[in-house]
């Protein structure tokens, strides 16, 4: 801690930080651009002058730039000096010399960090006679629009997405007062993070696409706490609404998950809510029915065995609920017989090991990758290793006497100081790119070098039978010897739990090996990556036994028929799946947010995330509850509700159940872990608008002077309204919107966060649902997972952001980015069967066309196959490979352009739709609509 | 006196290495290399050798920065700074192509002082017959072992490569050509870390100016005292003094630290028939303009920042009273605000708003409170206020130009046009 | 910053694919390669490549960008923000001569002005321009470095001292072109 002035008053604050920081950090305003808390200091916007004089005498002091000056104790400095104060403020004016006075028209008016830093140095005349520079926009893609004259040139859109998330296609071009920055041609943006630029800029050059085509001012705006709902992470995120339609997901800081930062599968997937498949109404047999319908009655009261499928897409309340409802017994959570395996080997790590948050895992030195492809399974954090891999060269600049946060100076030592990524497995992507140890292998493989190498670490770890130990895992060995923070990731994407064993036992034998030395911390991190944003709240309910998948398939074969609950369930390959069961079922139903309803099953329409409140359990089985943004749809309802109406009907004891508060007693009763997690975020009314929001109370005024009530969830105690617990307040509680006097863009942060607090991790708040109590277990080699294919080519599976992930497909701008199925061989194999890269493949005969790439991450008589999570694709292996025709390849073609202008089509009509749906609400406030 | 720079100048046929070396060439660096690294900063130190690049920093102060011994990081580098594109500089030019041995044995002293592995000349584009002469120099230079691998036999290799700049003034800073060596945009970089720790590829670099390394190989070879008794004044040694402008005779002359600005007049021959001096900018564009009264002074580092200028480049910039200091004022910064790299916001936004105003009042469209904005604007781009020192230097003539032209600044706004064009 | 890329998309999905081997000639390939051997990464070679390239073209189209970041292993858009940053690197088209005259602070106290005129009237271009012959492009040039002998312009990276409208006149005789009527 040093002790500083600040225009006389003393401060004690963090030392080794900057001053900038420190500043905000005691919540005084100081003006600032280029700095980000996350991307450190460059010093190129002059914004945040102060004074700083030498001691107690030195009246007249100098100017810095604070963000470039570390604090030192006892430094004396000022922010209301005459000088600095003018210098702020022309600086503004110097910024100002180009930017167009467009506020009205620009998307970020209203919550743009240049008009209240503008504002903040009082700068409101212009001096400046001459003509602005002008430049012409670039076409960015759907997600992201370009405005370049509003540019300041603070730099931090090129900091941010090639340095900071590895983006190589945007970056500053020509120099002096005609800075531009964009890609060298028009073009979609390239990197699945590219959407931060929206926030990461702090005027109006980066605006979100699709929230400008649906448009309302920020103080307009209502805002929920939610969680994102497309991959195991949970970044948590705002989710705005109005007129009673969610325009946009912002980015809501959590210090040790997304911090600022989300990918656009989360950014954009969102909108899957509003899509036309949708599900609105109660359908019986395909046709429209209504709860009260007799028929539907019957079947629903049907006394035959009831069998409840879960969904690692659903809450934690609706599987609970439907657990309640059926049985233990009879809930079979939703998985394949792999997926069983790799969730209870998950749950088994996770009673033994936590998780590392994101934040943890920026702190790593060393990195263990085994066949994970993180930065398309759960792509923040990938993004969060890719920080990690400054941490050597940040250690060589402090012992330079260069601060950390000196970005420039720490991305010059990187080169020479790089930290260990060591990646066993396969495929390319942006770590791969990064690795300093690389060994080329299917997941086996990799499982075996990783059970190799903890026995190596620590013989008590068992040793499979088999296998040469690869030179690779021995330079690992080496460096994880000396490693003080190493981090294993691995996950479920190349679905093999043997990974999850391999990670485990080297996750023990770095504890064991520190356990000789009393001083030694262990602060070895380990990830294991599930696939879906709730897998393993299916994990903490099947903890206590299920019905597996063997027992469902087993039961079907019975002459006995049987009736299914089916909870939310959207992937291809689940559709499979279920219709073999139905056809020994008395009745399917289904509770279901997207897709066509089928003659053969009673369809329940459910709200979806943005609709009610629930819970996930994320990747570290942490719990997070999301909040509504708007009421339900159609005669949608959360599946809780619908399995407490299905209770009441046939009198049993969930129908007791009155909301959701009393659900999460009962939950909370089997689990207490969960109360602690329930009281804290849902006692006390919660404010959703800003103090600022406007003309909310007056949106019907032309129809009834009487203000509609505000909407509120049936057991959710929290207000849609301005009163309540306001962001910030309370640490205790989530922001629902970043706000705060003065500071209207998300900037404002720090206003009620202590993020700035210094550069040591805070312990992660929440509650962990599935806790670890340490113990040496370690994983024995499973025959099984030795099995070897005899066929020709076995099938890896890869994964892509946008595709993988089958709820965002049905949003729109991510449907237009989403990848189409692809083979990957290595360069070798493809020349011995004359492939050449770009032609369509096929498997056997798998109908499915797949567009060949060519690696060197194929391990041999492999090859890699993606295909979108919309589709159906069921082997894993084949034996032969096969062209297609060039009728084949036109036909492709055709489809996928007709597929991409239907899309422009839908776009068009999905606009029209929302346009036309807000004039229900009787003020015409976007141009050509009458 | 002695010349230790032009005594091998040859601009129409310079001296190969063999005529170098037989008029004494190389001998400095033969006597660098039977000393310890250390003991050739130790005698550039003593001979206070001060850099000639513009802000007349002790060289050997510079280089004691760099990791030396067992733990040094294993590549260093050094890096000539011929970057030359201050206006109305052209000194570094002259010695390159009148001497491109004494510059490459300069080069080879510096890069043995410091434990430099690899060595480049940053020249700018422009000087294509520069390029020639020194590439030449290098490859007899490598031809005759002077370079390359166990130099004369002993443990010290260096590689030299010559690297030509594709145009741009900011390059001249040393961490901007940094990275324009490495293939970036010229964007200065902050400072700490000092190039001499963290530096080109992020490894210990010394960026030394053209001239100061040609300074070297007389120091290593007559010894520092010989060296500090060239001058009797402040500074030592000799330095490359030139004029431009509407004088009889522009051109370069070597002659002592500390010699007057008049005398290099004098050598110019003085004005040119029919013209008188108005004022001087004693070494390039980024410096503050100084009148006839101040002739006298010493072209020496402090002297010259006590009557309110830098010596910078001492290349020497002349107004006669025929020119409008209103205009020259504008084309300077002109070249500043062109210039600009783009990167803080007071000199990228702020030399551009200073050539809207000049350039208005120029064509006598000017307001008196555009002189006031124009004065706050030289506050506003000062020393400290910036990332780099091109803005500061850019306002240097502005600043002073408005002080001692103050009238024809005046005379434009309330006559509505340039009194010097009629 | 154009908004086409000339490369034929040969990917199914629209990917530009560029093979700098398609592009480049050999010579041009062989000295890229022997710069990149100089600097610790190949990116830093930029420069130079730009140079090489452009020595051989005269400019530097899309094509030979993308070329260019092929070979040393960095995205288009980098090499973009490297080339449009330094004044030497023409993304347009320029004539067969180029002239770059300096308008700093010496050739201004020697009236360049009245030579840009000149030339300006007898070629019928402005700076940047290129006469409609394609021979010749004027640009304004810093400071050249011979203020002793100002104003100056530099043809073809040839220096030209002393200038007046005399030797203007016989110099743009020499190039027999220009004709931009
Ligand atoms: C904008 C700017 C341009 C500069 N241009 C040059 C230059 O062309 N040549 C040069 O030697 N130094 C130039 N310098 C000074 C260098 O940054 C550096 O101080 C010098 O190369 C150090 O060499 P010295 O210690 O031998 O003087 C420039 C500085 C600035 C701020
Ligand atoms: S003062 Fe700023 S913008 Fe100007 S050249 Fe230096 S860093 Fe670049
Ligand atoms: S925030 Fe300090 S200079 Fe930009």
């Amino acid at each position: 801690m040093a002790k500083i002035f600040i225009d006389n008053q003393e401060y004690t604050v963090k030392d080794g930080q900057n001053l900038l920081q420190a500043s905000l950090s005691l919540k005084l305003d100081l003006p600032y651009f280029c700095w980000h808390p996350a991307m450190g200091s460059v010093g190129a916007c002059r914004q945040c002058a102060m004074t700083q004089y030498q001691d107690e005498n030195d009246a007249r002091g100098r100017m810095i730039v604070a963000c470039m000056t570390p604090v030192t104790e006892g430094m004396r400095v000022s922010m209301q000096q005459p000088a600095e104060k003018v210098f702020r403020e022309q600086n503004i004016a110097a910024l100002m010399t180009h930017h167009p006075h467009d506020c009205p028209v620009c998307a970020e008016g209203g919550e743009c960090h240049l008009q209240d830093m503008t504002v903040m140095t009082g700068h409101h005349e212009r001096h400046y006679k001459g003509k602005k520079t002008t430049f012409v926009n670039q076409d960015l893609g759907p997600l992201v629009k370009h405005e370049m004259n509003r540019c300041i040139t603070c730099y931090r859109c090129e900091r941010f997405y090639k340095d900071y998330a590895g983006g190589t296609d945007l970056a500053a071009q020509a120099s002096s007062n005609k800075v531009y920055f964009g890609r060298q041609s028009d073009g979609t943006l390239e990197s699945e993070f590219a959407g931060n630029l929206v926030e990461v800029c702090p005027t109006g050059v980066f605006t979100d696409k699709p929230f400008g085509d649906h448009y309302s001012r920020k103080w307009d705006l209502q805002s929920a706490p939610s969680v994102c709902q497309h991959c195991s992470v949970g970044c948590n995120t705002s989710l705005s609404e109005r007129y009673g339609s969610v325009r946009r997901v912002t980015n809501r800081f959590n210090d040790h998950l997304n911090g600022y930062f989300l990918c656009d599968r989360g950014r954009y997937g969102f909108s899957y809510v509003d899509n036309e498949a949708r599900r609105l109404t109660i359908t019986l047999d395909g046709q429209q029915s209504q709860w009260a319908d007799t028929t539907l009655n019957v079947r629903l009261k049907n006394h035959n065995k009831w069998i409840g499928i879960g969904s690692s897409q659903a809450s934690l309340e609706d599987n609970f609920a439907l657990q309640q409802l059926v049985g233990s017994e009879n809930f079979n959570p939703g998985l394949d017989a792999q997926q069983e395996k790799l969730l209870s080997t998950h749950l088994a790590i996770l009673n033994q090991w936590q998780a590392a948050s994101l934040a943890q895992m920026e702190q790593a030195d060393a990195i263990v990758i085994l066949a994970e492809d993180v930065n398309n399974s759960a792509p923040r954090i990938a993004l969060s290793i890719r920080q990690a891999l400054l941490n050597n060269a940040r250690e060589q600049a402090e012992k330079y006497r260069v601060p950390g946060w000196q970005d420039a100076a720490v991305r010059a030592l990187q080169p020479h100081n790089k930290v260990p990524l060591a990646i066993l497995g396969y495929g390319e992507n942006d770590l791969a790119k990064q690795a300093t140890i690389h060994l080329v292998c299917d997941a086996k493989q990799a499982a075996e070098q990783g059970f190799l190498l903890a026995n190596l670490l620590n013989d008590r770890a068992t040793k499979p039978k088999v296998t040469k130990v690869a030179p690779q895992t021995l330079e690992l060995l080496e460096i994880l010897k000396t490693a003080k923070r190493p981090l294993i990731v691995t996950g479920w994407s190349a679905n093999n739990p043997a990974l999850l064993a391999a990670a485990s036992n080297i996750r023990n034998a770095l504890k064991a090996q520190n356990s000789g030395n009393k001083n030694a911390e262990d602060d070895a991190m380990l990830c294991i990556v599930p696939p879906e944003a709730n897998t393993l709240g299916l994990g903490l309910l099947t903890q206590g036994g299920y019905l597996s998948i063997d027992s469902l398939n087993a039961e079907n074969k019975n002459t006995e028929k049987t009736n299914l609950l089916v909870l939310d369930h959207s992937s291809a390959t689940f559709a499979k799946r279920l219709d073999e069961w139905r056809l020994q079922s008395d009745n399917v139903i289904r509770l279901s947010q997207l897709g066509t309803p089928r003659t053969d099953e009673i369809n329940l329409p459910v709200s979806s995330f943005s609709e009610c409140s629930g819970s996930e359990l994320n990747y570290q089985g942490l719990i997070q509850s999301h909040l509504p943004a708007t009421k339900p749809s159609g005669q949608c309802l959360p599946s809780w509700q619908w399995l407490v109406n299905i209770a009441r009907l046939r009198q049993h004891s969930l129908g007791e159940v009155d909301n959701l508060g009393q659900l999460r007693d009962l939950l909370s009763q089997d689990y207490p872990q969960l109360s602690v997690h329930f009281n804290e975020h849902h006692q006390t009314p919660l404010a959703l608008q800003t103090p600022r929001v406007s003309g909310r109370t007056a949106m019907l005024a032309n129809q009834t002077v009487h203000e509609p009530k505000p909407f509120s969830e049936i057991g959710a105690p929290y207000k849609q309204s301005m009163e309540g617990i306001q962001a910030g307040q309370s640490k205790e509680f989530p922001l629902a919107y970043s706000w705060s006097p003065g500071w209207n863009s998300n900037q404002s942060n720090h206003k009620f966060r202590d993020e700035y607090r210094g550069s040591e991790l805070y312990p992660q708040d929440g509650v962990k649902c599935i806790t670890a109590k340490h113990s040496d277990q370690w994983f024995k080699w499973q025959a099984d997972w030795s099995k070897n294919s005899k066929a020709q080519w076995q099938i890896l599976p890869l994964q892509k952001v946008f595709g993988s992930d089958n709820l965002s497909l049905h949003a729109l701008p991510i449907a237009q980015l989403k990848v189409q199925a692809q083979i990957v061989m290595s360069p070798g194999d493809a020349e011995k069967f004359s492939f050449i890269a770009g032609q369509l493949i096929y498997c056997d005969d798998n109908p499915t066309p797949l567009q060949l790439t060519t690696s060197h991450s194929v391990p041999k008589s492999s090859v890699l196959v993606y295909v979108p999570a919309d589709q159906l694709f069921e082997i894993n292996q084949c034996d032969q490979l096969t062209a297609a025709t060039s009728k084949q390849t036109s036909a492709y073609k055709e489809q996928i352009l007709q597929q991409q202008a239907e899309q422009v089509t839908v776009k068009q009509h999905h606009r029209d739709r929302l346009l036309a749906q807000d004039q229900t609400i009787p003020i015409h406030f976007i141009e050509g609509v009458s | 006196m002695h010349k230790p720079l032009s005594q091998y100048l040859d601009l129409a046929n310079p001296q190969n290495l063999q005529a170098y070396q037989s008029t004494g060439g190389y001998e400095g660096f033969t006597n660098a290399l039977k000393m310890q690294p250390q003991e050739v900063q130790q005698q550039v130190s003593d001979a206070k050798l001060k850099g000639r690049g513009g802000a007349g920093f002790m060289t050997g102060m510079k280089w004691s920065f760099v990791p030396m011994g067992e733990d040094a990081p294993k590549n260093k580098y050094l890096v000539c700074n011929a970057d030359e594109m201050e206006p109305g500089t052209f000194k570094d030019r002259w010695l390159m192509e009148g001497a491109p041995h004494l510059l490459i044995e300069g080069m080879m002293i510096a890069a043995y002082a410091i434990g430099a592995d690899v060595a480049y000349i940053f020249l700018r584009g422009e000087y294509r017959l520069c390029a020639t002469r020194l590439q030449q120099a290098i490859d007899e230079a490598q031809a005759a072992g002077l370079l390359g691998d166990n130099i004369n036999g002993s443990q010290y290799s260096l590689k030299l490569h010559l690297h030509t700049s594709a145009g741009r003034y900011i390059c001249g800073e040393e961490t901007a050509l940094i990275n324009a060596l490495e293939g970036k945009r010229a964007n200065p970089r902050a400072k700490p870390p000092f190039p001499q720790v963290v530096g080109l590829f992020g490894r210990p670099t010394i960026v030394n100016n053209c001239e100061t390394l040609c300074n070297l190989p007389g120091i290593l070879k007559n010894g520092a005292d010989w060296y500090t008794q060239i001058s009797d004044g402040a500074d030592t040694g000799s330095k490359i003094f030139g004029i431009s402008g509407r004088v009889k005779n522009a051109g370069l002359w070597e002659l002592p630290m500390g010699t007057s600005a008049r005398h290099i007049l004098e050598l110019a021959g003085g004005m040119q028939d029919g013209l008188t001096l108005r004022g001087w900018l004693p070494g390039g564009a980024s410096t503050d303009f100084l009148l006839a009264e101040h002739l006298d002074t010493p072209m020496e580092y402090d002297a010259i920042a006590k009557v309110g200028s830098r010596m910078g480049t001492g290349v020497i910039i002349a107004l006669d009273d025929q020119h409008c200091p209103v205009g020259m004022i504008l084309n300077l910064l002109q070249f500043f605000a062109q210039e600009s790299c783009g990167w803080c916001t007071p000199c990228r936004d702020g030399l551009p708003w200073a050539v809207e105003i000049l350039t208005r009042i120029e064509a006598g469209q000017g307001s008196q409170d555009d002189l006031d904005v124009l004065q706050q604007l030289c506050g506003f781009m000062w020393i400290g206020k910036t990332f780099c020192a091109l803005a500061p230097g850019a306002v240097e003539p502005l600043r002073s130009g408005m002080k001692y032209f103050a009238d024809d600044f005046q005379q434009h706004i309330d006559h509505k046009g340039c009194p010097h064009r009629h | 910053m154009s908004s086409v890329i000339p490369i034929q998309q040969v990917d199914l999905v629209g990917q530009p694919i560029v093979n700098y081997r398609d592009v480049l000639s050999g010579k041009e390939i062989a000295a890229i390669e022997h710069e990149c051997s100089l600097y610790e990464s190949r990116p830093a070679a930029a420069i130079d490549a730009l140079q090489i390239v452009q020595s051989e073209r005269r400019w530097i189209s899309d094509e030979s960008l993308y070329a260019i970041a092929d070979m040393l292993g960095m995205s288009a858009t980098e090499l973009e923000g490297v080339a449009t940053f330094y004044n030497l690197i023409y993304r347009h088209p320029v004539g067969e001569h180029v002239i770059h005259l300096c308008n700093s602070i010496s050739c201004w106290l020697h009236d360049y002005q009245t030579i840009t005129e000149h030339l300006s009237k007898t070629l019928n271009i402005e700076f940047g321009q290129t006469t409609k012959d394609g021979k010749i492009t004027l640009l304004p040039n810093v400071c050249l470095g011979c203020c002793d002998k100002a104003p100056a312009l530099m043809l073809d990276g040839e220096l030209v001292e002393n200038l007046d409208i005399k030797s203007i006149d016989s110099l743009l005789q020499g190039l027999r072109g220009g004709k931009n009527a």
